[in-house]
């Protein structure tokens, strides 16, 4: 049995080597020696897995790219949760492909081994701009969603904080604010994340809701009936998402569920500001949000068979709060004492092993025309050119 | 015999060359071109042999030149006992031995004691030899009766063609010589003079030489009448005519010191080298041995977020092929990004130089590396837009 190391090196080198023996005709380029050294580089084909479902990836995939289903985005990522201009590149590549990485294997380590009879375990990602917080956040909720964990998936929380649709002040509870639409949407992302699990858990209201003098919830209402009101009435659906993340918590603390929420940008929820103005002219603080609360009840320590997986991201706050990267300063004291004790996974920039698997990617899908592209001294000076930082090489390549 | 030919030419008008005149002045050991100091000695003695008829005539407007000659010498004796009393002053303030002070001490000490910052440098305050600062004169070209001292004194540029006279006897002499050793079969490896490290003076230089304002013709035929005796195979034995004519030319090029590679406590070799760039200034330190990690004022690469900026601090290491062998700690002061990055680059570069060969060094000099970029912000004119802008042109 080989050593996980050797054996990450044979999967590249065959990569390499190519899977038709190693003969540069079978990659459709010439094999004329004369003009070897005119002659492009091979070009290396980019060291994937064939394992397509997280739960089977393990350190040996480190560094491999593997094949997301387009079925398993559009049904777990319809709403967002994947970063646009990556959307973007993928749609250009006719693939979605996403690299296995450390911190990513380490997630998933600690949620196969959480205790799920004790409180939550706070799982928060944290890292320097562009070095892959969402992407990983996105492996880890494939990871989940193959699981049969019930997802509650904020895609990009300041999306509500600062990008709403519509505010409205509350009907039912006096001084908070409404996001009808938002929620709407959010509960049909919903849906569509969680629509086999609903099916086969059957859960169930175990409250009244009364929305109006002629619409009740009773309870023992299948919670999919639930979702589906606030998705027809605009007007309730905050309450909605309000009553079904309580529901959801209530259930999952009684054992029938496993419930796990993903939220990127979860220091959005302790910001001070947001961009709706109250009548007297004040920016609202958006504690006042029912929607912001819903999951903020989550990440108390009150509950059980759940899991709470966030990414803690300086561009989620405000803009002249943005000078570091680490958690206690974006998260500010409020966030820091809601959210304590969480485990903190750092995301770094990549490391050689990483840096040659990305090159060798964009190199398989013939993003890099340059000949010298996939050289010594090319890689080289892209790593120096990007600063080692994935963002940062997506951006250097895209003219290459 | 003297004085009877003198009276006899005095009196007749015309200028009348006759050779026993010409050996009795020889004779009689009087210089065909002098200083004016020595010439008045002889214009004395013939002074007192003027008749007063038709000599009288001739004489006043000699007397008149033969004065303003001596009023030359003397001011000029006068300025140089001058300026010597003052070098003497001069070494005494400055502390100097006076004995010992020369020009280029002079030059330092008037920098010193009275600096200036006007850009034309002729302008500034100095002191230099008289015969540098006034204009340099002909003695005399006559003597008292007007007879011209030099044989093509009537050519109207009698040194120059005098120049021209002795290169055809010397190609002459060049070519009798070759005709004899051609005769004695003596085959001599080629004896041309060697053009290297000199060039032909110019034709103010020349016009400097001679005393006379030379035409451009007449500089072009010199130079052409020069190089063909250059041509010839036996012209090293004329070396010394051809090097008056000549000026030494500096070719070798000041070899600046590398400094050598400095080693950190753990062994590391590293360098520094500072760069500037319009008003940044950069120093930066490479350490061998690395890794490729680049390092600016504490930050990463992300310092810079234009690409252009970061593919300038990169080009060094990518040229000298250190790229991912070195690490670079920049350090670097002043407004501007891409300046900085220029500094940067500069600085890199200069450092590298300790790391790589000649050869290498070579080609960075060639692809401006090792150059600093000296553009700074153009000033803006009175009465313009701009540097360079104008405003508005109205017609009317």
């Amino acid at each position: 049995m080989m050593a996980p190391s050797a054996r990450r090196a044979v999967l590249l080198l065959r990569g390499l080597a190519g899977r038709h023996g190693g003969c540069g005709a079978a990659l459709g380029q010439r094999c004329v020696s004369a003009e070897a050294a005119q002659a492009p580089l091979p070009r290396p084909l980019a060291p994937r897995t064939s394992l397509t479902s997280p739960v089977e990836h393990t350190a040996e995939q480190r560094g491999l790219w593997y094949t997301l289903q387009p079925g398993v985005v559009q049904r777990l990522f319809s709403q967002g949760g994947v970063p646009k201009q990556f959307l973007t590149q993928c749609q250009t590549f006719a693939e979605t492909c996403l690299m296995v990485r450390q911190p990513s294997l380490t997630l998933m380590d600690f949620i196969r081994r959480s205790d799920l009879s004790l409180p939550p375990n706070k799982f928060l990602l944290y890292g320097r701009n562009g070095c892959g917080k969402t992407l990983s956040l996105v492996h880890a909720t494939h990871f989940l969603a193959d699981t049969d964990w019930l997802l509650v998936h904020v895609p990009w929380a300041p999306k509500w904080r600062r990008n709403f649709k519509e505010v409205a002040p509350s009907a039912t509870i006096e001084g908070q604010y409404d996001h009808p639409l938002d929620a709407v949407l959010w509960l049909q992302h919903f849906k569509t994340q969680n629509a086999e699990l609903l099916k086969t858990l059957q859960l169930v209201t175990q409250e009244r809701y009364i929305w109006s003098r002629r619409e009740v919830t009773e309870p023992d209402t299948p919670l999919g009936e639930l979702v589906e009101l606030g998705i027809g009435r605009a007007r309730y659906s905050t309450d909605c998402v309000l009553a079904l993340t309580s529901e959801l918590k209530r259930h999952a603390t009684e054992g029938r569920c496993k419930v796990a929420v993903v939220v990127d940008g979860i220091n959005t929820f302790y910001s001070p500001v947001s961009r709706y103005r109250c009548e007297d002219r004040t920016l609202l603080d958006p504690k006042y949000f029912t929607l912001f609360q819903s999951f903020m009840q989550l990440f108390k320590s009150d509950w059980k068979n759940g899991i709470v997986v966030g990414s803690i991201d300086s561009l989620a706050n405000e803009g002249w709060r943005r000078d570091s990267h680490l958690p206690r300063y974006l998260l500010r004291q409020q966030g820091w004492e809601a959210l304590d004790p969480f485990i903190p996974i750092p995301i770094e920039d990549y490391d050689d092993l990483e840096m040659r698997s990305a090159i060798d990617y964009y190199l398989d899908r013939h993003w890099l025309q340059n000949p010298q592209a996939g050289s010594d001294i090319g890689r080289r000076e892209l790593a120096a050119l990007s600063a080692h930082n994935p963002y940062l090489l997506m951006q250097v390549c895209r003219p290459l | 015999m003297a004085s009877v030919i003198g009276q006899f030419l005095r009196r007749s008008s015309t200028l009348v060359r006759i050779s026993c005149t010409v050996q009795a002045r020889v004779a009689s050991g009087l210089p065909h071109i002098q200083q004016y100091s020595s010439s008045s000695s002889s214009s004395t003695e013939e002074e007192s042999m003027t008749s007063p008829e038709g000599g009288a005539r001739m004489s006043k407007s000699m007397l008149a030149y033969q004065q303003r000659a001596e009023a030359h010498d003397k001011f000029m004796a006068d300025q140089i006992a001058e300026y010597e009393i003052g070098r003497r002053h001069l070494a005494n303030i400055m502390g100097e031995d006076p004995e010992t002070f020369t020009q280029e001490d002079i030059d330092a000490a008037i920098q010193y004691l009275l600096p200036s910052g006007l850009f034309e440098l002729t302008a500034r305050p100095a002191m230099k030899h008289p015969s540098d600062v006034f204009i340099k004169k002909k003695a005399a070209e006559f003597d008292i009766s007007g007879r011209p001292f030099h044989t093509f004194f009537y050519t109207g540029y009698p040194a120059y063609y005098q120049a021209l006279h002795d290169l055809g006897k010397t190609m002459i002499s060049l070519d009798q010589f070759a005709n004899r050793m051609a005769h004695l079969k003596v085959e001599n490896e080629s004896q041309a003079f060697n053009c290297g490290g000199s060039e032909w003076v110019s034709k103010a230089e020349l016009s400097n030489k001679f005393l006379e304002e030379l035409h451009d013709k007449h500089y072009i035929f010199f130079i052409q009448s020069m190089n063909r005796l250059i041509e010839h195979p036996y012209s090293s034995r004329a070396q010394d005519f051809i090097m008056r004519f000549r000026k030494v030319v500096i070719t070798t090029q000041n070899k600046e010191e590398i400094p050598k590679l400095m080693y950190t406590a753990e062994g590391i070799p590293y360098m520094t080298g500072s760069g500037k760039r319009k008003h940044t200034e950069a120093t930066v330190t490479v350490y061998g041995r690395g890794s490729g990690k680049i390092e600016i004022n504490g930050q990463d690469m992300r310092f810079f977020k234009v690409i252009q900026d970061r593919e300038q601090v990169v080009f060094p290491l990518q040229f000298t092929n250190l790229l991912g062998k070195v690490d670079l700690v920049a350090n670097v002061t002043g407004a501007g990004l891409s300046s900085s990055a220029g500094a940067i680059r500069l600085a890199t570069a200069l450092a590298l130089r300790s790391f790589v060969d000649e050869h290498m060094r070579e080609k960075m000099r060639l692809a401006g590396l090792l150059s600093k970029d000296f553009r700074v912000k153009e000033r803006k004119k009175p009465g313009q837009k701009g540097a360079r802008a104008k405003f508005t042109w109205k017609k009317r």
